[in-house]
């Protein structure tokens, strides 16, 4: 049963997904074993085939998706049985940039990883973030730019972070198409990733 | 994916004009045949001498070789599992033979061929799926001179399945691979039944035949191996400058080496065409990137047509001595037209300067092209699930509504038909955004990291123990 739900994550079968896990649920299996047997390890063999270049983002896409059919069934048991995520992540696209496609592949392939994601969606003001960072302390803060126009707006969350006096609880990753490893040194950023697949190594780096 | 119809570059009209400047060449000019048990053979079959000793051979002589010669030709590759019919419209693309020069992996200079280079060549082409077949892609310096061809064979055999395009200046050069194809297939029955390696066979232009010509000829006719006898009618060179004179030569040259084969071994395989390419009119070289040599592989196939033969051509070569931009125009500008000629071979895929130069990373960018042309060939298909009404209708809401597939990448649909509908280049082609502040490194960095990555490979044995060690020990 463990391997038809990583099959079906590999494949993209949403409704599989969720039927199959229903049934394991059903059968008496653990969450926990359903998470870190099933979802974390196909989702670590898409973000593996990803960085082979074997597979393509809307392949990653459907895996996410498949995945997530699944976790609607586990959190609440997950939180029942007081199992703790890996991490918590706030993530968001910054402030006048609602390119969401990387932003999402990334949350869903946290989420896969096992992460707690808190997705504040797009056009994320330094606010916004600062006030989810304080409320749900999350280990990262994800923000994602896909504009050289609105990557310059990243500098500023960090700012608001240290004017906030919250900069050293949580860790700043960026990303986005623009975004490079030296841009991310010179904003004080702790990570850069090129895409979904790494931002993943990251986190579990940085958590 | 459907291919589209192939391309005609000749009117049904100029085939028949062709044709008949073909037949007229045959009866009044005929051939140089000095081969005593060929003259004896072919004016006993119809044909008769001139003056001055040439062999005429008359218009129904020539079309009772093309009326006996199959259609299509059985070709494997070397496991026997898979069959590359030879047939016009059936189009198979893979590198030349005997080029003199490479490009050092790792000086980046131009330096002889070694044997080492070939098989390293080999195993580049071996690797890359596009590439339907193999020649030598060497004229190795480190092997003595009569050993070359056998050598060079044995390479192939050793680090290739691919079908084989053998080359040879003499008998031995043929009989020899011949030997380690017949120990490789397990005996001569079991390789006449699936040919693994065609011969590739070149008269002298215009209109020689010599002896050893006739006897490699005919010795493939004997031991069913499928040949050819390809000239070299390049305007202006090997043949006059029109390429419609070039064209009737070169056709004729290669009828003449049909009926030579059929008239000793009716039904024998074989590869109708000619190289009648440019040549140069400042240096003299033949020109490999001409628009003349994907010109006439087009019009050799529609002739081909014409006479329901196999035909030969080639493609994705180059006369620019560096992998650089006409280095891309020419091989890419050939391999498109190539394609779509339906030509049955497009050999020389690789070739840098007229055929002198390997440069293994040029191998690995041909290789691309070849599978962007097969994508660019195919046809259209209007069906319910390409036009896509329903995903079109779902997403345009969704995107307004802002729940659901907003975009199309997100869309099932996108993840269940990309790989068939749009084209994936391998990663040698730069498709990443760009970053001013940060430039990518070049395509020549890219294809040199594949070739590398490729020979870095584990090579696994392709013949079994007893085999390698038969041929290592019996063809040195």
């Amino acid at each position: 049963m463990i391997d038809a739900i990583k099959q079906a994550v590999l494949e993209g079968d949403r409704d599989k997904v969720v039927e199959l896990t229903a049934a394991a649920l059903g059968a008496g299996t653990q969450p926990k074993e359903i998470l870190d047997r099933a979802l974390t390890p196909a989702m670590d063999i898409v973000g593996e085939e990803y960085e082979r270049g074997d597979r393509y983002v809307p392949e990653m896409l459907i895996s996410a998706e498949a995945m997530k059919g699944a976790m609607a069934q586990l959190k609440p048991l997950l939180a029942d049985a007081g199992v703790e995520p890996r991490g918590r992540v706030v993530i968001g696209t910054v402030e006048g940039d609602l390119h969401d496609i990387g932003k999402d592949l990334v949350a869903m392939m946290l989420e896969g990883a096992g992460f707690e994601v808190t997705d504040l969606g797009v056009e994320v003001t330094a606010d916004a973030f600062v006030e989810a960072v304080r409320d749900r302390g999350p280990n990262i803060l994800a923000m994602s730019a896909l504009l050289t126009t609105t990557m310059t707006y990243m500098p500023t969350v960090v700012d608001a972070l240290n004017g906030a006096g919250l900069r050293d609880r949580v860790k700043v990753i960026v990303g986005g198409a623009p975004v490079t490893q030296e841009f991310a040194d010179r904003i004080g950023a702790d990570g850069y990733a090129p895409d979904a697949a790494s931002a993943v190594k990251l986190a579990a780096a940085l958590a | 994916m459907t291919r589209l119809p192939p391309i005609a570059v000749l009117t049904e009209e100029d085939v028949r004009g062709i044709h008949a400047a073909a037949l007229h060449l045959l009866a009044r000019t005929g051939i140089h045949l000095p081969h005593e048990e060929a003259r004896r053979l072919l004016l006993g079959a119809g044909a008769s001498e001139d003056g001055e000793g040439r062999v005429l051979l008359p218009g129904g002589m020539v079309e009772d070789a093309v009326a006996k010669a199959p259609s299509t030709v059985p070709w494997f590759d070397r496991t026997g599992t898979k069959e590359v019919p030879l047939k016009i419209d059936n189009v198979y693309f893979g590198p030349g033979s005997d080029s003199l020069y490479v490009v050092d992996r790792e000086t980046e200079a131009i330096r002889r061929s070694r044997l080492q280079d070939v098989v390293d060549n080999v195993r580049v082409v071996e690797a890359l799926p596009e590439f339907d077949f193999m020649m030598s892609m060497g004229l190795p310096e480190d092997v003595p001179p009569d050993r070359i061809y056998p050598s060079v064979f044995r390479e192939m055999l050793l680090h290739s399945t691919k079908p084989i395009i053998a080359t040879s200046t003499c008998l031995a050069d043929l009989r020899i691979p011949y030997e380690m194809a017949v120990l490789v297939a397990g005996g001569a029955g079991a390789f006449r039944e699936r040919p693994f390696f065609i011969a590739y066979i070149e008269p002298e232009s215009p209109f020689r035949f010599e002896e050893d010509i006739v006897d490699r000829i005919w010795f493939c006719g004997e031991k069913g191996i499928p040949t050819m006898g390809v000239t070299s009618s390049n305007l202006g060179g090997g043949g006059p400058v029109t390429a419609e004179g070039g064209l009737a030569q070169g056709t004729a040259e290669s009828l003449a080496a049909l009926v030579l084969l059929q008239t000793k071994h009716p039904g024998a395989g074989f590869v109708f065409g000619a190289n009648t390419w440019a040549t140069d009119m400042r240096s003299s070289i033949v020109c490999y990137g001409s628009p003349e040599c994907a010109m006439t592989t087009a019009a050799y196939a529609d002739l081909g047509r014409f006479y329901d033969l196999p035909s030969w051509g080639g493609a994705g070569c180059t006369d620019a001595h560096r992998l650089d931009a006409q280095a891309g125009e020419e091989a890419f500008q050939s391999i498109l037209i190539a394609h779509q000629s339906g030509a049955t071979i497009a050999h020389d895929v690789g070739f840098l300067a007229y055929g002198a130069l390997y440069d293994a990373r040029f191998l690995v960018l041909t290789h691309e092209m070849i599978g962007r042309a097969r994508r660019m060939w195919s046809r259209f298909e209007p069906t319910e699930e390409n036009l896509a009404v329903d995903v079109i209708d779902e997403v345009a809401r969704a995107s307004i509504r802002g729940e659901g597939p907003t975009i199309y990448l997100k869309h099932p649909h996108t993840a269940r038909h990309f790989r068939r509908a749009l084209y994936l280049p391998p990663r040698c082609i730069e498709r990443r955004s760009l970053d001013p502040s940060h430039p990518t490194e070049s395509v020549l960095d890219r294809l040199g990291a594949d070739v590398e990555e490729i020979l870095a490979r584990p090579e696994n044995p392709l013949l079994p123990d007893s085999v390698v060690r038969r041929l290592r020990a019996e063809f040195p």
